[in-house]
């Protein structure tokens, strides 16, 4: 009897899981999880500061917290150091006002930090909520950058006062990019936990080490962002394609603050774009 | 009732905060389903399924996922749990068989969630999370073994 009736009480929990997902697109659900949003997101963020020390400790299991800060800062440093190198050398290249220039001379245009509130719960999802929404001019589309003006990631959602950024990791997400020194378009795309670098014909001369930019085809994203770093190429002369590892120049893990460039707008090129041009 | 509500909701919290933090959430214990698991072992699959509803409210308010689709990844577990109180057996097996029904129950959750989110994270790190999931479900499931609903018919 007992069996019966818990077995009754799983199968309706099941029908009303059911429910909940059919009915998670009408609008209502939307407006009402958003508003509960506004609820629970500083709370659990809260819970997440206030962890913040556990999790330093568990992040670097085994180095003292002071290792793990100087790492970090270290990290940003050179974060920056390689966002400035890049900066230069598409200055050298007489990409007549580039943006990346732009970015080292800190002139990216509209743009406001964000603090990251919670990362997505979800497995196998590399998303953030962001403190910024629709009222701070964020939308969809518009670029996130780290440490070191470096790219992280695209608003994929924007309510009135937060906004979701899916990850360059995620596995969702993939930009149109190239590399810096052979100016190699290419697609780069996330695997859920790293970055891996489509398109790049297996003859081009590509090494690791070698600086990722965001590239501007098909203007969804303002040019020269520094996205990542070669760290693995493998070519076989049976594929058309090399199959190359990017290691991100941030800790995604570790994001605190980014800033979102409310200024592009995506879709209309460099017109709207960095430095307002 | 009223606690297993309450225990959902800061498993939820929990979750959705400090260990999401600790990388890909598939890597971190899966504390809703682990809870689940270990309260629904003594208390019953009514309580396990409101403290899973409870959980799902807040980590779906969060995340980019459903809270459908958080109720019913998490809701194995709460069957798992329900299927370790059978025969109503003493503290020690009991707190076993709900730490695998935590370990099958976080393995479940995070199988319905990657096949959603359409890839299945990988790494160590995931072991280590269902093994902390299955330690949490026996440990609550021993810590609340007491409070365990006790059969009041005269002649039981």
């Amino acid at each position: 009897m007992t069996g019966v009736r818990n077995l009754a009480w799983l199968s309706g929990a099941l029908a009303a899981a059911t429910l909940l997902l059919v009915f998670a697109s009408n609008p209502l659900a939307g407006e009402a999880e958003s508003r509960m949003a506004a609820l629970v997101a500083p709370v659990a963020g809260g819970l997440r500061s206030a962890a913040r020390p556990a999790r330093e400790i568990l992040l670097n299991a085994g180095r003292l917290g002071e290792l793990s800060r100087e790492n970090a800062s270290l990290r940003q440093d050179l974060a920056q150091a390689q966002a400035e190198m890049a900066a230069l050398r598409e200055e050298r290249r007489a990409d007549e006002q580039s943006s990346a220039l732009d970015l080292a001379a800190g002139q990216l245009g509209a743009r406001v930090t964000a603090p990251v509130l919670l990362r997505d719960p979800a497995p196998g999802r590399q998303v953030l909520l962001v403190g910024r929404g629709r009222a701070d001019g964020v939308q969809v589309g518009q670029p996130v950058l780290g440490p070191g003006a470096t790219l992280v990631g695209v608003v994929i959602a924007a309510d009135e006062h937060r906004g979701r950024v899916r990850l360059l990791t995620d596995g969702d997400s993939a930009i149109a990019a190239l590399l810096q020194s052979s100016r190699t378009q290419a697609s780069l795309a996330g695997t859920g936990h790293a970055l891996r670098l489509d398109l790049v014909p297996s003859a081009a001369p590509t090494t690791a080490g070698e600086i990722v930019l965001s590239s501007a085809l098909g203007g969804l994203l303002p040019p020269g962002l520094l996205a990542g770093r070669v760290a693995h190429v493998e070519t076989r002369t049976e594929e058309l394609f090399a199959r190359i590892q990017v290691e991100p120049l941030v800790d995604f893990n570790r994001l605190e603050q980014v800033l979102i460039l409310t200024g592009f707008q995506p879709g209309t090129g460099l017109g709207g774009g960095i430095g307002g041009r | 009732m009223t606690l297993a509500i309450l225990l959902g909701i800061s498993a939820g919290l929990v979750q959705g905060g400090p260990l999401a933090v600790l990388g890909d959430g598939g890597a971190a214990v899966a504390l809703p389903a682990a809870l689940a698991a270990g309260w629904g072992a003594v208390r019953g699959p009514r309580e396990a399924v409101a403290l899973v509803f409870a959980s799902a409210a807040i980590l779906g308010v969060v995340s980019e996922a459903r809270v459908g689709l958080y109720a019913m990844a998490l809701l194995p577990a709460a069957a798992a749990g329900a299927l370790a109180m059978a025969h109503a057996p003493g503290r020690r097996a009991r707190a076993a068989r709900a730490g695998l029904a935590g370990f099958l129950g976080a393995l479940a959750y995070l199988l319905a969630m990657a096949l959603a989110a359409g890839r299945i994270p990988g790494g160590a790190g995931l072991w280590w999370g269902f093994m902390a999931s299955a330690a949490v479900a026996a440990a609550t499931c021993a810590a609340i073994f007491p409070l365990r609903p006790h059969d009041r018919r005269l002649f039981a």
